[in-house]
């Protein structure tokens, strides 16, 4: 999954960056456009990563609950992710401490979220997430009070002030409500989401909409140097919260959004 | 694009001055990469009164750290790293010759005063086409701090590599228009 996923883009992601090609008015930003475009084709023809950026393993399981699994799945997901990045000659980004930043050379640990659900099914999503664009995203605790107007420009003005830094043009996944821990999972999960798709609930589908004309009227542009095209989508979904609370979680891919879903 | 400029490294005060935020350059000759952790060392070498491992006056260096060497290839894919972590080791390198960067995203407003003030520019590599950009470099070799893996000093040659000028030498920037 990890080996295909780095060396190809997704039909959807491609596409909607090619729309954006063709809409784009900037001369620097139609050229930048069209080598994300090139690069795409060289990295599929010649089995070369995407992007140096190979990044973490992302990976959320959906098991059913009639889904019995032998053995153990971590270990499994995880000999799969090693073998993926040694093979593809792909860089090992993972350290084992934050403060003295040894590498662990396999690229482990990925990160794994578990979810059972109903039924019968064993979905596995995975990504391989950059860290440039990582580090672009962030969890808000908000008032309880805060619009729905205010949530989009709240989430639209910072990743504007982020500009070039992420590697625009962005996919974005925003998580409206839920708690610290459960935010930033669905956020980040909501990029499995195919271009298009919206999430049914009508308030988070209005603000991914907003969210998105706004970026795409801020000029930042592919990687900040000014144009049309700064954001290519963004999902957003909500969850119950706490009375007294308001999380608002946003996930931020670059343009290269590898991912990838399999459903057993 | 059509009016791409040519440009070879080291830099030149001519050639540094002849570069416009939002030229499209085709860049050749030899830059060096460093990350964070070689910023780190480099600026307390500098500060120490040492030698740094590699040459700074008229050079270019390139915020990248590649993926491993694969058979067949000369470097495997080799794209910019974010260049605003390495905003706070930039001005130190700048004061001891460095000509020019290479990465991705803003600068600080201190590294462009440090740009003017040395003369110096930024190069905006994009970011996600380092299958693209590696078919640039035609030869690497680690010359320092290579127990860090990707995250070593390597002397790359270029032949054309497109980059383009995200912040000139007078300090004007392609960043910050934003509506």
């Amino acid at each position: 999954m990890f080996l295909e996923m780095n060396r190809r883009l997704p039909r959807d992601v491609f596409n909607v960056i090619k729309s954006a090609h063709k809409r784009e008015t900037h001369k620097v930003a139609r050229t930048i456009l069209k080598q994300i475009l090139d690069n795409a084709e060289i990295a599929e023809k010649e089995g070369l990563a995407l992007c140096q950026d190979t990044g973490t393993a992302v990976i959320y399981i959906e098991k059913g609950e009639k889904v019995l699994v032998n053995g153990n799945l971590i270990e499994a997901i995880e000999d799969g992710v090693e073998k993926a990045y040694i093979d593809g000659f792909y860089r090992k980004s993972m350290v084992k401490h934050p403060l003295d930043r040894v590498n662990t050379n396999n690229n482990l640990p990925a990160s794994v979220h578990i979810e059972m659900v109903g039924g019968d099914d064993f979905v596995i999503m995975g990504m391989a997430k950059g860290g440039g664009s990582e580090n672009a995203s962030r969890v808000y605790m908000l008032n309880p009070t805060t619009t729905e107007d205010e949530v989009a420009d709240t989430v639209a003005e910072d990743l504007i002030e982020i500009g070039g830094r992420a590697c625009p043009p962005l996919f974005v996944g925003i998580c409206i409500g839920g708690d610290l821990t459960l935010a930033p999972s669905r956020a980040k999960q909501l990029l499995f989401r195919e271009v298009g798709k919206k999430s049914g609930d009508l308030i988070s589908d209005r603000i991914a909409s907003k969210v998105k004309e706004r970026l795409n009227r801020s000029g930042v542009g592919p990687m900040g140097l000014g144009g049309d095209t700064t954001c290519l989508e963004v999902w957003a979904d909500a969850l119950p919260c706490h009375i007294a609370s308001l999380p608002v979680a946003v996930s931020v891919c670059c343009h290269s959004l590898r991912r990838a879903v399999v459903r057993i | 694009m059509d009016e791409a400029k040519s440009i070879k490294t080291p830099l030149t005060r001519k050639t540094i001055d002849s570069l416009s935020a939002g030229d499209f350059v085709l860049l050749s000759g030899i830059v060096y990469t460093a990350r964070d952790t070689a910023h780190k060392v480099l600026n307390e070498l500098i500060a120490k009164g040492d030698k740094p491992p590699i040459p700074l006056k008229g050079q270019v260096i390139y915020y990248m750290g590649p993926c491993p060497p694969k058979p067949g290839y000369v470097c495997n894919s080799a794209g910019p790293t974010t260049s605003s972590r390495m905003d706070a080791f930039t001005p130190a390198l700048l004061k001891h010759g460095l000509s020019g960067t290479i990465g991705k995203g803003e600068r600080s407003q201190y590294v462009i005063d440090a740009m003017v003030k040395y003369g110096a520019v930024y190069f905006s590599a994009t970011g996600g086409t380092a299958a693209l950009l590696s078919k640039s470099i035609v030869s690497m070799e680690v010359v320092a701090l290579a127990d860090l893996g990707p995250e070593a000093i390597y002397k790359l040659e270029l032949d054309r590599m497109p980059v383009f000028v995200g912040i000139d030498a007078r300090g004007k920037s392609l960043y910050g228009n934003r509506r």
